[in-house]
């Protein structure tokens, strides 16, 4: 799914995940999405270095005595050099232990995105905040915001959860609850008629499951991502350790994320009461493993859950949905 | 699992239409459309209001508060990386709730059970420059107001216990009907939620405000308007310990729950306008001895009252003598600002005040005409 074709983008849908950052734009009748790792490596600078970077066209910018290699070609990198990559976000918001974060979070929406034409429309997504804490997002959103403006952008902004039901649930006139479950956070919203009525965040997602599957394991978390997303399938046979250890922390992490569920369902008076069974659907690069929608139904039917659900499904791209429920959106406001 | 249906009035009829639009752009328009209108609606029946509420809290809660943009609006990125790790507002969090009260972690409860709704916030932002031009709509609210009740007191003494219990209850009653205030701190430093803060309260009457970015006229949307039981005598502080610490932890509450700004949290006295003789403090309540300090405020007594310098009202004689030296520092600087804009446009001070007014009576009129025609095309068929 890289960029490879030149389009009529005249709005832009912008999913800015902890682990990954994704584009939706129409092109020829069709959505074409172009997808970055959120992350960076750093290299020691030399200038053989930074040539064969030039040379082989990976995306970099020396900073003094290091040159940063961010997005996608930071795993291979990382990879090869035995590190970890390093996050310019973490738990869904700019990642306050990395100064840079906020210029490499530019040069890859560059990658993605590049310069605006003029009056181009771009709706980029925001995570809720999480149960139970008023974490203050305003910092976050407005800093994104500021970085597309200045790339020429008109922008809005989406709550990551509005956005998967906008790219689902358009059979249901968008109600139902959307589910995204990233690297840093899982984000849930109801929505009734396309109007979020509930949403909040869990802040236990990819990213938990890979540090504590890596702490288990010795591995860095950078290859259990990799594999994870690669080769595990959540089917309860587990064919050696690592998938061993992976099915116990991604059942931890539904446990979690069934549990703030059911409890910010029953906790919260402005739930609508609905008339009939709405549909619930599960996104994001955490969702991606084989049986992961089956494993959530399970333990999510064994609660009390408050809301009949007509159906449990992944989306249909469980990478790019986001993207896209923001597409919709922008496109709604031309 | 699923209860009975309570929705929004004619939902029936908006899923069958969305139903017959194939565009999904198209149907997420209509509906966006189609609920935004029945959302507004002044006009609603009881239950299809609380829906209505309901859908706008959830709407709301995801944006954050946009006076908080605004004070963040010019500052450098690296600025705003700094300011992350020195967060402005207190961090208070929602730790237990029932029908009856709720219990916040900083020790806070608030009762419930006589809260009551009333028309949904909903205000547009006035930019501060010249034009005033109007910023977005918002459902949050910006800033506080403090009042007193001004109503009867027993002295407060252990013997008139059940009778300062009876004249609260009955005050809060009357707050009530009158959706007069969003909280009352009563004698007991007891804290009442009056009017759901989702909603406007009839608070402030002709009100006006401003912090860094926009100007609020009409308080009673843009501000939570939170009362103390209490009467003003002579210079002596109209409320007691419980109420002061009361005050402080509800103030913290609002603070954290909505990113409110403490140059925001003011007193009834520095914001009532009269604007038939262009005058403030049509209200004096809070005039002076407001415990700014012991509520975790700054002195906001001080600040630039934007009345006078983006409105051009005045102050006279009785306002002077219910208010207090810290206030008149504000009333100073605010005529300083006056005297320094009307230089460098050439104007005399009396023009420039005149065009101030002349912009107060223009913005009001938009605002009046706006709530008209809202009602106008809310009325039900």
């Amino acid at each position: 799914m890289s960029r490879t074709e030149t389009t009529n983008a005249s709005a832009i849908g912008l999913d800015v995940g902890t682990s990954r950052i994704v584009t939706a734009r129409q092109a020829n009748h069709e959505v074409k999405y172009d997808v970055q790792l959120n992350a960076f490596v750093t290299v020691p600078y030399s200038k053989m270095t930074e040539k064969v970077l030039k040379t082989e066209r990976v995306p970099h910018h020396v900073d003094g005595n290091e040159i940063l290699v961010h997005g996608n070609e930071s795993e291979r990198f990382a990879d090869l050099l035995n590190k970890d990559v390093r996050r310019t976000m973490t738990e869904g918001l700019l990642n306050p232990d990395e100064p840079e974060s906020v210029r490499l979070i530019r040069e890859i929406m560059v990658s993605l995105s590049g310069k605006a034409e003029k009056g181009q429309k771009i709706c980029f997504t925001v995570p809720a905040a999480p149960v139970g804490a008023e974490q203050n997002l305003t910092y976050h959103e407005v800093t994104i915001r500021q970085i597309l403006n200045e790339l020429g952008f008109e922008t809005s902004s989406i709550n990551e959860g509005l956005a998967v039901v906008y790219a689902e649930l358009e059979s249901t006139n968008y109600t139902g609850i959307g589910i995204s479950c990233g690297g840093g956070l899982c984000n849930v919203c109801l929505a009734y008629l396309s109007v979020p009525v509930v949403s909040f965040s869990i802040p236990k997602a990819g990213d938990f499951i890979d540090a504590n599957a890596a702490s288990v394991t010795g591995e860095r978390a950078n290859r259990i991502r990799i594999l994870k997303e690669q080769s595990f399938y959540l089917n309860g046979h587990f064919e050696n350790k690592l998938h061993q250890v992976l099915g116990v922390y991604y059942d931890d992490m539904i446990q979690s994320l069934v549990l703030g569920l059911r409890n910010a369902f029953h906790g919260a008076r402005n739930v609508p009461k609905l008339s009939k069974a709405i549909p619930l659907v599960l996104s994001g690069g955490t969702a991606m493993p084989k049986g992961f929608g089956e494993r959530f139904e399970k333990i999510l039917r064994q609660t009390d859950f408050p809301i009949e659900l007509s159906e449990i499904r992944i989306a249909a791209d469980p990478l790019t949905a986001t993207a896209k429920g923001a597409l919709v959106a922008a496109l709604c406001d031309m | 699992m699923a209860g009975k249906l309570s929705t929004v009035s004619h939902a029936g009829k908006i899923e069958q239409h969305a139903k017959t639009l194939s565009d999904p752009v198209e149907k997420l328009r209509y509906l966006r459309h189609a609920t935004a209108t029945r959302q507004s609606r002044r006009y609603l029946s009881h239950g299809v209001r609380w829906m209505a509420s309901i859908i706008l809290i959830a709407i709301i809660v995801p944006l954050g508060s946009h006076a908080s943009f605004g004070h963040q609006e010019g500052c450098s990125l690296k600025t705003r990386m700094m300011r992350r790790s020195r967060p402005d507002f207190p961090n208070v969090w929602l730790v237990e709730q029932s029908v009856q009260s709720e219990i916040y972690s900083n020790g806070l409860r608030v009762e419930n059970l006589l809260a009551v709704s009333n028309q949904p916030r909903s205000y547009s932002l006035l930019s501060r420059g010249a034009q005033g031009d109007r910023g977005p709509v918002r459902f949050q609210p910006a800033g506080i107001v403090f009042h007193t009740t001004e109503s009867d007191q027993a002295p407060f003494e252990a013997r008139q216990s059940r009778t300062i219990q009876r004249i609260g209850r009955e005050l809060l009653l009357y707050v009530r009907n009158r959706r007069a205030y969003h909280f009352l701190i009563d004698r007991f430093g007891g804290v009442h939620r009056v009017v759901v803060e989702s909603d406007a309260a009839n608070h402030a009457g002709n009100s006006v405000w401003a912090d860094s970015r926009w100007s609020y006229l009409d308080l009673n949307a843009s501000f939570l308007g939170v009362a103390f039981e209490a009467r003003t005598l002579g210079d002596q502080p109209p409320i007691n310990q419980a109420q002061i610490h009361a005050a402080k932890v509800l103030t913290e509450m609002l603070r954290s729950k909505y990113r409110i700004l403490p140059e925001n949290c003011v007193t009834h006295a520095q914001v009532s306008v009269n604007p038939d003789n262009n005058k403030v403090g049509w209200h004096t309540d809070w005039g002076s001895n407001f415990p700014f300090k012991d509520i975790g405020l700054p002195d906001n007594y001080e600040q630039p009252n934007p009345s006078l310098y983006l409105f051009g009202f005045g102050y006279d004689a009785t306002y002077m003598k219910s208010t207090c030296p810290s206030l008149w520092r504000g009333l100073v600087q605010a005529e300083e600002r006056v005297r320094e804009a009307a230089a460098e446009r050439g104007f005399s001070v009396a023009a420039y005040t005149k065009s101030l007014q002349k912009k107060y009576r223009e913005q009001i009129s938009i605002l009046r005409n706006r709530s008209a025609n809202e009602e106008n095309e809310y009325e039900p068929n």
